[in-house]
């Protein structure tokens, strides 16, 4: 394992950061101009000044349609629409991509470009021919290229070394594949925005929302003994990562009372991610649960979250979340819960290995830090890789390292995360237990919970 | 005669586009002149980044073109002025036979 300086201050990071944001926003204003110049062309406008001037309307129908067509212009900027969008769909089936597609595309490549200045891997071997295949719109080669590497690595090892990009290379083969489902999510992607599905199939957070239903449920649990052992009895943030190892995928959160170093009692969520078992089970930390944390607030996950929190904290009481993966999303999804920052102080929130950078807290004095292995795909999930070129909000601490083991899933576990705190970042530890020094004290009184959906 | 205000709208956002994508054209063009890499990879780039900017260049004038077509027409198209002293003329030969009807009523009875 080896630390890295951050991704800002690797030396030719930041230009081709700029430059692909720069590609970003020409991709964006392109997409718009075709998205206006299609609106022009089906307006009824365009149908009354046919009647008054049909002379007039046809030269101007046919303006727009050599703006939205010509070789060396839009090429096919059609989109936006009924017309539009079927008229964008033949153009990916028939393989025209226009300006603004091909523009993305270059801003994404810039991207992989930079993170392989941090990560000389992705710019070596089969994973370079990887990118060029997908750059070529050679999708089926791209597969057998990814399916040899996973053969011959390991799936684990492969998903491990593209995780850095892994996300921006889902977009990328998204809008130069023939799906024009996956395409709003890899626009979202290329531009810096939120995206609202995922992009591989491009199923939306609202389908799988659907599945995720129910006013959440907490149900206090007598902790075992084994369990009661193995949690930490002072606070600091490697040993909550292991209380929540400890808890384990099982559908459980934990609060724990702790008096400061001024005698004040304040409050600790420790939040668990994703279990096993069915995709939809009765548990909120189900994978449907997983879909809907990332791209929604109000969850299942985060309304018995609220009443596990209500059965043991005084109302006011200052709180830290601390969330690892599915839990550090819902973790922010509580902070972003104006109705829950009412109730509670929350100070702090720590998401460990979770995708959460699209999410804002609802107090902006709410702390945010983020904690991510860059070898770990599912701080990714939410379409903003570590190695992004567009930064997270004023205020917020972003700690990325490099676990060089490029073992997924293992690298993702919370006993994987709370090892690289204490041993591979540890200054990056202190930092936080800094920061979270108003919390830092012998624990009181230990409340484990169990949620379910109902 | 005024533009319909849907078509001025129209007309509006394709300027604003067109630009958007001139301004964008410079500043790729620039970005393609400032690589400094002399590598394979970094000629396709910057032939790439060139031809984008030259794409852009020319969608941005294609907008303006359509602009110019979807906005006001021509003056002498316009029909606005004769139709108001049209109207203007009905209404007050409508006025003035109203007052003389008004007028010549009772002594009919």
């Amino acid at each position: 394992m080896t630390t890295a300086p951050s991704p800002e201050t690797v030396p030719g990071t930041e230009d081709l950061h700029a430059a692909s944001r720069l590609l970003g926003a020409a991709a964006a204003d392109a997409r718009r101009a075709g998205r206006h110049a299609t609106a022009a062309l089906c307006s009824s406008a365009l149908l009354r000044t046919a009647l008054r001037d049909p002379a007039r309307a046809t030269a101007t129908a046919r303006a727009l349609l050599r703006t939205l067509t010509r070789h060396d212009g839009l090429r096919h900027g059609f989109t936006g629409g009924r017309l539009g969008t079927l008229a964008e769909y033949a153009g990916l089936l028939l393989n025209r991509p226009g300006l603004a597609t091909e523009l993305a595309v270059t801003g994404l490549s810039l991207r992989v470009r930079a993170a392989a200045v941090r990560h000389p891997e992705l710019a070596q071997g089969e994973l370079a021919r990887l990118t060029e295949a997908i750059d070529a719109d050679r999708q089926a080669e791209a597969v057998r290229i990814f399916r040899a590497l996973c053969s011959a690595n390991g799936s684990a090892h492969t998903l491990s070394s593209v995780a850095p990009v892994f996300a921006d290379l889902l977009a990328w083969n998204a809008l130069t594949d023939e799906n024009p489902f996956n395409d709003r999510s890899a626009w979202a992607i290329a531009t810096g925005e939120v995206p609202d599905a995922e992009p591989l199939l491009g199923i939306p957070i609202a389908f799988w929302a659907l599945w995720d239903r129910g006013p959440g449920r907490a149900e206090i649990l007598d902790p075992e003994p084994e369990l009661l052992a193995r949690l930490a009895t002072t606070g600091s943030v490697a040993a909550w990562v292991r209380n929540i190892a400890a808890l384990g995928n099982v559908g459980r959160i934990m609060v724990q009372a702790v008096t400061g170093p001024d005698g004040t009692r304040r409050y600790v969520l420790q939040m668990s991610g994703m279990g096993g078992g069915a995709p939809r089970n009765d548990s909120p930390m189900d994978l449907v649960g997983g879909f809907t944390n990332v791209g929604r607030t109000d969850t299942p996950y985060t309304r018995a979250a609220r009443k596990a929190v209500a059965a043991c904290v005084p109302l006011g009481a200052p709180l830290a979340i601390v969330g690892h993966s599915q839990g550090g999303a819902a973790a922010m999804n509580l902070a972003a819960t104006p109705a829950f920052v009412r109730d509670y102080s929350v100070t702090h929130v720590v998401a460990v290995g979770s995708p959460i950078d699209y999410k804002r807290p609802a107090d902006p004095l709410t702390q945010v830090i983020s904690l991510v292995n860059e070898h770990d795909i599912v701080p990714a999930l939410d379409g903003r890789s570590a190695v992004s070129p567009y930064q997270l909000p004023d205020g917020w601490t972003e700690i990325t390292w490099l676990d060089t083991s490029h073992a997924f899933p293992l690298c993702h576990a919370a006993e994987r995360y709370a090892d690289n705190l204490d041993h591979l970042v540890p200054d990056a530890r202190d930092r936080i237990d800094t920061m979270l020094a108003a919390y830092r004290g012998p624990v009181a009184s230990t409340h484990v919970f169990r949620l379910y959906d109902r | 005669m005024r533009p319909h205000p849907t078509s001025a709208a129209h007309t509006d956002r394709l300027r604003t586009d067109a630009a958007n994508l001139g301004t964008r054209s410079t500043e790729l063009a620039e970005l393609a002149d400032s690589l400094s890499g002399t590598g394979p990879s970094d000629d396709h780039l910057r032939a790439r980044l060139r031809e984008q900017a030259h794409r852009s260049r020319r969608a941005a004038e294609d907008l303006e073109q359509a602009a110019a077509l979807l906005g006001p027409a021509p003056t002498h198209h316009r029909t606005g002025p004769a139709m108001a002293a049209l109207l203007s003329g009905a209404l007050l030969a409508t006025a003035v036979l109203i007052t003389v009807a008004r007028r010549s009523r009772p002594a009919a009875r």
